[in-house]
């Protein structure tokens, strides 16, 4: 009995340790975020600021950086992720059904395949990338981004969903066939709600990656009218010094819309079984 | 009576015919269509943003490339970036941290994650929130949060020095010293990977059927023996993939080293930041160069994988 206590003690302390280490920098970000350039510059810093401002979110909802305003970048930025999000989320979802339930000659080569494309630096592509797009005149536009996004989205949510798919016993497949279910059904009543879970976070993952992406949209968009929020907060970063206030307001700002899809999808986050896939 | 089979592929091997009622060749051809109907798009997107770039690059590796300020002209097939990269000590010291580092961040994520997703799945009210409070890390973007450690490392506006005061520690200036920049640097990259892990466990724990937990807890087993014999058994495909992407993604990392260390200190280099401080990092940049290194990368990552790819692969769609 006291052995269990000790543990409960033990794994209780672990997880607020985590949970402040994780937390604290987000705090913190968001506290400095409320700070004059006095507090966020001084040489003893606080936790909590003396004097909370709103100037520094002011200047970034307002401000127009590079003559676009906020809610432009924004719009572009939400438009490019939601599109990586559905496009990736369906094809991933058949491949890696494909993949962990049919048999076909290329089905080994394809995994190999999705693994050993994610092992090379997304660094060392942007230059054959970009000559890659260039000819195919999807340079400087949110659909040419969006390929690019859905291309580095897809190999990981298809190993991924291939591990939750094949963690579905096959039994349960079997059941329904011998039910007489065919196999569009079997798909949506049984697969489709087991894999949920799995494909809330694939989603979440696609979604954050084409969210806060910076390198290949910096590179691939001309037209300030087309960049995204990344490329906007690059223009707080100077050679003589960081505007933080600025930053921390934008990074916060930044953050709610990722915290507002995560809500929405997470609720799909419950034990399949319970949406009565299986009865028994 | 065939029309309900085909439904359901056959277990694996050879004996999987003898399930398969009607004709079998029917049935396997149009499996492998669906296969291949199934796969083919995404391997569209896939070829078009990553393949042929890859072999691209495969071939800027192997050329004596002259970059001019108005771009870059291929001069002849050569060895000569290999050779360079691999009797290079530079190279072999940023090998070995980057081995270090991967393994060392690896396991601290899976393990926090793992332990972070068992909390969240005992959670019943709040977990929502709290799972959107532990994501934001995973959420910003990559820069701004190598960022954000940095003013926290800052030696006179961060907040990190004064909280090692307040706890007594002196005032170390974190990124100076070698060990604890190579920790710092470790705790900011962790900090934002290991709510992802949580989050793929924690998809991989809710899909559990809880009557198993409740006969295991009849049988008086401890939440330990309940972990290792239960669930991680059943979660074996997650995990082999987490473990597997994470050792790829570790192994790569890039912005987080380039933001707190930069690339004037050699002592802090991996692999990825190696091969772009050849690329990009001198006046005298050098593409083919730096292609050569990210290629030598990837082999050596697939080397590392081969093993459980094998293993995921020669088995019958069940890792």
């Amino acid at each position: 009995m006291r052995s269990r206590r000790l543990r409960r003690i033990a794994l209780n302390t672990a997880g607020i340790v985590v949970f402040v280490v994780s937390a604290f920098p987000v705090f913190w970000m968001v506290s400095t975020a409320f700070k004059p350039n006095q507090e966020i510059f001084s040489s003893t810093p606080h936790p909590v600021p003396f004097h909370p401002t709103l100037r520094h979110f002011d200047f970034v909802l307002n401000g127009g950086i590079a003559g676009v305003s906020f809610w432009h970048y924004f719009v572009n930025s939400l438009v490019v992720a939601i599109a990586t999000v559905v496009v990736s989320g369906l094809l991933a979802l058949l491949a890696a059904t494909a993949v962990a339930r049919f048999r076909f000659r290329f089905r080994t080569t394809f995994l190999i395949l999705l693994l050993v494309v994610q092992m090379v630096p997304c660094e060392a592509l942007v230059i054959p990338m970009f000559i890659d797009l260039k000819k195919l005149d999807l340079l400087n536009s949110l659909v040419g981004l969006t390929v690019v996004y859905v291309g580095f989205a897809l190999p990981f949510g298809t190993w991924m969903l291939r591990g939750f798919v094949a963690a579905v016993p096959r039994e349960l497949e079997e059941a329904a066939a011998l039910d007489g279910a065919g196999p569009i059904r079997t798909f949506f009543r049984v697969l489709l709600p087991l894999v949920a879970p799995g494909l809330v976070a694939t989603s979440i993952f696609s979604f954050i990656t084409a969210w806060n992406e910076l390198i290949f949209a910096y590179t691939f968009l001309k037209d300030q009218g087309k960049a995204t929020l990344p490329i906007m907060l690059q223009f707080f970063f100077g050679r003589s010094g960081n505007d933080w206030g600025p930053i921390m307001a934008a990074s916060t700002l930044l953050t709610l819309p990722v915290i507002a899809f995560f809500l929405l999808v997470q609720r799909r986050m419950v034990s399949g079984l319970v949406a009565g896939a299986v009865k028994g | 009576m065939a029309t309900t089979v085909t439904a359901v592929p056959p277990r694996g091997g050879p004996a999987g015919a003898s399930e398969v009622v009607g004709r079998p060749d029917e049935h396997r051809r149009r499996m492998a269509r669906l296969g291949w109907m199934f796969t083919s798009p995404a391997l569209l997107f896939i070829g078009l943003v990553t393949l042929f770039p890859i072999g691209f690059s495969v071939l800027l590796s192997f050329e004596n490339v002259n970059v001019t300020a108005n771009g870059f002209s291929l001069n002849g097939l050569t060895t000569a970036n290999y050779s360079l990269v691999l009797g290079n000590s530079t190279w072999h010291y940023a090998l070995g941290f980057t081995v270090g580092y991967t393994v060392v961040t690896v396991l601290v994520e899976v393990i926090l994650g793992t332990l972070m997703a068992l909390v969240l799945e005992r959670m019943v009210r709040g977990r929502g929130w709290m799972m959107a409070l532990l994501l934001i890390p995973w959420s910003l973007v990559t820069v701004i949060s190598a960022k954000l450690w940095a003013y926290i490392y800052d030696p006179t506006y961060g907040i990190a020095d004064g909280l090692f005061h307040a706890l007594g520690l002196g005032s170390p200036v974190i990124l100076g010293s070698n060990a604890s920049a190579i920790i710092a640097l470790m705790v900011a990259d962790v900090w934002k990977t290991t709510p992802f892990v949580a989050i793929i466990v924690l998809a991989g724990l809710v899909m559990l059927p809880g009557e198993i937990y409740e006969a295991a807890e009849v049988d008086g087993a401890t939440g330990w023996t309940t972990f290792w014999k239960i669930t991680f058994p059943l979660l074996r495909p997650v995990f082999g993939v987490l473990m597997t992407l994470s050792v790829i993604w570790d192994f790569r990392v890039f912005t987080q080293l380039f933001v707190l260390s930069g690339l004037a200190n050699s002592d802090s280099f991996n692999l990825s930041l190696y091969g772009y401080s050849e690329a990009f990092g001198s006046l005298n940049a050098k593409y083919g160069l730096g292609s050569a290194i990210a290629m030598v990368l990837t082999v050596l990552v697939l080397i590392v994988t081969a093993a459980y790819t094998r293993m995921v692969v020669r088995q019958e769609g069940v890792a």
